[in-house]
């Protein structure tokens, strides 16, 4: 390393810094999988033991966990980095804005989300999802997961120049994740009633690719907003 | 400079735009009175009874204004929240964040009068019908833009901040819009078709362009009082509304 | 470029060029021919069209720009002048005795008024009335347009008080905010009739402008010798009033400090000698004070002339101090000082565009940040420019080796130089595999000073750097600094203590207490 910054050397450097903060605090990683999989236990304890309930109702229950997770840990997409003054550097530094945001947020999914994803095999069993579905499941989640963050992390850069978001957080995330929510959960309803689910999966990767593109330019403004 | 020009930037200074607000949002609201009050009578009065729905349909006439207006003030609130990120005009900020209760408003008729009008159509005061359940979402919208301004400290930033969340939202309300009817078709089997693309007869319909002037004008006269409070609000301590104050003391 | 200048000067302090009750009718833009623009900044135009519009100039042409409402081209426009230091409510009661307690209840408005009126006419569109807590139902009056006179601020009650604790002066500052004072008036020695000592514990002083501070408040602060002086400069108070007894180094530490000064050398004393009649047997106005009066006015050119020499960086603003008497002869303030050797543009520019400054009636509403003449872009910002804030962008979970690993990573790393290396340097060896969570404030500030050491920035924008050092921390600073600029680079360095600033200064700017 000659000291030049590239955006490769930037991703890498953020990346590597959040892996170890990530492993200096790994027993916080594994809570909202934790949270996940409590709001099944409490839907399976409030909607009784019929299976057939069960397995009718688990998709939608195991989007929802999904979703109200990830909700948790959105706060703490940029907060910290704008509490301990990290975010100012980020402005400062030679690589855009969006591209730090949007590795910073892959990263983010990939410590919150990508666990979760990987316990829903798990899941679904303990709430009886029939077998054959379980690839649709994952490939939604797959897909919906990163879009969710995604979006949410426009969410997160808008909160973040108050200095606690709590509830209203979770007010503009939610109206935004309704079609992602819709296309997900669909997908998976279409599938248990034997029809075709590539239509919401496809509809989600659309989604996924311009995602990718549009909410790190829009969470970049967002944070120069509450920098200003 | 061009008439048009000047009369821009005049506009965008605040003790302008303060005069300007005080002298013409009463005539705003003078003239909503009065085209509304002809479509209301309109409404009532001149349009027969409705062979299937009776006079329950008339409703319609409060209700389809209010759902135009409800998008057509989130459409409002992102242009000025554009204006207002990209040239930096507090004047566009003010009037952005002026929309959102102005909206706001506007949904909550729409889902009050599609409700009491759901009720004799469908036996129930609500269902998951997509038009209703995409404004419900809009009204969630409205409230994350309303409660953002209010959360932020700093009303530039906030308003600039909220700015954003009507654009994203713009983006995000046909997206949205279409999810909500692919899934209510995927559910297919319960709905009933009320907004169905019947045709209106001929008659019915002035008294609804009554009412659509009229919910325009009462929302144009609400953004300026609305605005001009925000306006004062911000300038306050500055010497031409100390003066102003003074006057009206 | 010169006139852009021009026209941003202008608009600053042009609130009150005209009269409040004749800016409501002035909405449609109106046009001033003159013949000689002085714009208050040092700049001037010869010929040139002015225009307003409601309470702001708009627009200042070169060339006759007609058709004009006002033709001025035999005359010389300023912009309205400023006092910083009136008392508007003295005056003679009818028996031509300074004693206001004797004026009739009916009679002390209308006396307030002529005042008013008389400054106005004198050319004042702005004063700042210090001491008297019936201002503030004048600049309420005044600014709805109601009572014609120069805007006006005002102290309210003047802080006089030499028994008051340091909390009792806090809370007395937060009282005056609460009553809508815009700024602070403070006596901290005696008159200069009375020798002029010291009043006030430096306790006090500094606990009065820190408050005011806080409070977003100004002081201004009545001191006439040199302990008196001291304290105000220790205080960080904004401004030195009279200072008649001050010593040469005294002009100087002020300038160091950013501290103004205000002196009264043209007005005051002359029109208590002038009055005579009207003042003796009041108070201290006894026969004794005015010999030592006559005595001291003797000399004042003189004192005048040391204090604008003795430091050339010294902010002198310009309050002329008019009591009963002095009404509308503001003006003799400056007279009297360019009489006695100040150039008479260095007169204008003080009574205009530094006095609207150190009132904080001129603000700076924007810019752009441009490099080698292009605008600074975020892709080549930090390859020029290095930020240094109050947060230090610290990891607290991650050791000093990997904090730094990250930020270099982020904002690039000068060749050659490695990481443990820049450590050493700001004595950090031995702390490599140290948390940032366990160092100290101070520790956690020398690592971002390693990590400022790294960039490969040019420019070093420091803010506060000396936060939570100690001794050897600040000279760590001050030779960081100075090594950086023996490599070619260039720092901007904000500080609040003078006794921190970095050993090579080629140019001071000194703020006032409005940052914005």
């Amino acid at each position: 390393m000659d000291g030049k910054v590239t955006l490769r050397s930037a991703a890498c450097a953020l990346v590597r810094r959040d892996l170890r903060l990530l492993w200096r605090r790994r027993g916080d990683a594994l809570q909202p999988a934790l949270f996940a999989i409590l709001v099944v236990v409490l839907f399976a304890l409030a909607l009784g033991n019929e299976r057939g309930m069960l397995a009718a109702v688990a998709p939608a229950v195991l989007w929802v966990a999904v979703l109200l997770s990830g909700l948790l840990s959105l706060d703490n997409l940029f907060r910290g980095d704008a509490e301990d003054g990290s975010l100012e550097q980020w402005l400062l530094a030679p690589v855009p804005l969006a591209w730090l945001v949007l590795v910073r947020t892959l990263v983010h999914w990939a410590t919150t989300a990508l666990p979760l994803v990987l316990a829903t095999p798990l899941l679904a069993e303990l709430l009886g999802l029939p077998h054959d579905l379980l690839p649709v499941l994952l490939l939604s989640l797959a897909l919906g997961t990163p879009l969710l963050s995604l979006v949410g992390a426009v969410v997160a850069a808008l909160t973040v120049g108050m200095r606690r978001a709590g509830v209203l957080l979770a007010l503009l995330a939610l109206p935004l994740y309704v079609p992602i929510l819709v296309f997900g959960a669909g997908s998976m309803s279409a599938a248990a009633r034997g029809f075709d689910p590539g239509g919401g999966l496809l509809l989600l990767a659309a989604g996924l690719v311009l995602a990718l593109v549009l909410a790190p330019v829009a969470a970049a403004a967002a944070l120069r907003i509450a920098h200003a | 400079m061009s008439p048009l020009i000047r009369w821009f930037h005049q506009l965008g200074s605040p003790p302008y735009f303060d005069r300007f607000a005080a002298r013409w949002a009463p005539w705003a609201y003078a003239l909503a009175l009065l085209t509304m009050g002809v479509g209301l009578y309109g409404a009532l009065f001149v349009v027969p009874a409705d062979y299937q729905q009776g006079d329950s349909f008339r409703i319609l006439y409060i209700h389809v204004p209010s759902a135009w207006m409800s998008l057509a003030m989130f459409a409002l609130m992102a242009v000025y929240g554009a204006i207002a990120l990209v040239w930096r005009i507090k004047l566009c900020e003010i009037l952005a964040m002026a929309c959102a209760p102005i909206g706001a408003a506007f949904t909550v008729i729409t889902l009050v009068t599609g409700s009491i009008w759901g009720k004799p159509m469908w036996g129930t005061w609500w269902d998951w019908d997509p038009r209703l359940t995409s404004q419900l979402v809009l009204l969630f919208l409205y409230f994350g833009v309303i409660g953002l301004y209010a959360a932020i400290e700093d009303c530039r930033a906030a308003a600039r901040a909220a700015s954003l969340l009507a654009i994203v939202g713009v983006v995000m309300l046909p997206v949205i819009r279409y999810s909500v009817v692919w899934w209510n078709s995927l559910h297919q089997g319960q709905t009933i078709r009320v907004f169905g693309e019947s045709s209106m007869d001929a008659s019915m319909i002035p008294p609804l362009l009554w009412m659509i002037v009229g919910t325009k004008f009462w929302a144009i006269g609400s953004l300026l009082v609305r605005a001009r409070a925000d306006n004062l609000q911000r300038e306050a301590g500055k010497d031409w509304v100390r003066r102003l104050a003074g006057a009206q003391r | 470029m010169k006139l852009s200048f021009v026209v941003a000067a202008m608009t600053t302090f042009s609130a009150a060029a005209l009269p409040a009750a004749q800016v409501e009718a002035a909405d449609a833009p109106v046009r001033i021919h003159a013949g000689l623009l002085i714009d208050g900044t040092g700049a001037s135009l010869k010929d040139a069209t002015v225009t307003v519009q409601g309470d702001r100039i708009v627009s200042v042409e070169s060339g006759a720009k007609g058709p004009w409402a006002i033709d001025l081209v035999k005359a010389t426009v300023l912009p309205g002048l400023i006092d910083n230091h009136v008392h508007i409510t003295w005056h003679f009661n009818d028996d031509g005795r300074a004693d206001m307690t004797k004026t009739p209840r009916e009679q002390q408005g209308l006396k307030w008024a002529e005042n008013l009126k008389k400054t106005l006419m004198a050319g004042y569109t702005t004063v700042q009335s210090i001491g008297s807590a019936d201002d503030l139902l004048l600049r309420k009056e005044i600014a709805s347009g109601d009572l014609i006179g120069p805007r006006l601020l005002t102290s309210s009650t003047a802080f006089n008080d030499v028994k008051m604790s340091p909390d009792d002066a806090r809370a007395f500052v937060r009282a005056r905010k609460a009553e809508g004072a815009d700024l602070i008036k403070m006596f901290a020695s005696k008159s200069s009739r009375e020798g002029g000592g010291a009043t006030l514990s430096a306790e006090v002083v500094a606990a009065v402008c820190d408050e005011a501070r806080k409070q977003n408040l100004r002081v201004w602060v009545h001191a006439h010798g040199d302990d008196s002086i001291r304290r105000v400069v220790a205080g960080k108070c904004t401004t030195v009033v009279h200072g008649s007894l001050a010593t040469p180094p005294m002009f100087k530490l002020m300038a160091d400090n950013g501290v103004n000064f205000e002196p009264t050398v043209g007005v005051v004393t002359q029109n208590y000698i002038a009055h005579e009649k009207n003042y003796t047997g009041i108070g201290n106005y006894t026969p004794e004070a005015f010999v030592n009066m006559r005595a001291f006015v003797k000399d004042q050119g003189a004192r005048w002339k040391t204090m604008f020499t003795s430091a050339p960086r010294l902010n002198i603003l310009t309050g002329s101090d008019a009591v009963a008497g002095a009404e509308g002869h503001n003006a003799e303030e400056v007279i009297f000082r360019v009489q006695n050797g100040w150039p008479a543009m260095s007169g204008i520019v003080s009574t205009t565009s530094r006095n609207a400054k150190a009132l904080g009636l001129e603000g700076t509403t924007g810019g752009t940040i441009r490099i080698g003449g292009r605008d600074a872009d975020p892709a080549t910002r930090a390859r020029h420019v290095a930020y240094l804030g109050h947060l230090p962008g610290l990891k607290a979970d991650l050791s000093s080796l990997e904090n730094l690993d990250y930020l270099c990573g982020l904002l690039g790393r000068r060749p050659g130089m490695a990481i443990e290396q820049a450590l050493a340097t700001v004595g950090l060896a031995g702390f490599e595999d140290a948390p940032a969570r366990t160092l100290s404030a101070g520790q956690r500030k020398r690592l971002a000073l390693a990590r400022l050491w790294l960039s490969p920035a040019a420019l070093w924008l420091l803010d506060e750097p000396y936060a939570n050092l100690d001794l050897p921390g600040i000279e760590l600073v001050n030779h960081m600094v100075r090594a950086h600029l023996d490599d070619g680079g260039g720092a901007l360095v904000t500080t609040h203590g003078a006794y921190a600033a970095p050993p090579v200064r080629t140019r001071l700017l000194a703020l006032g207490e409005e940052g914005d």
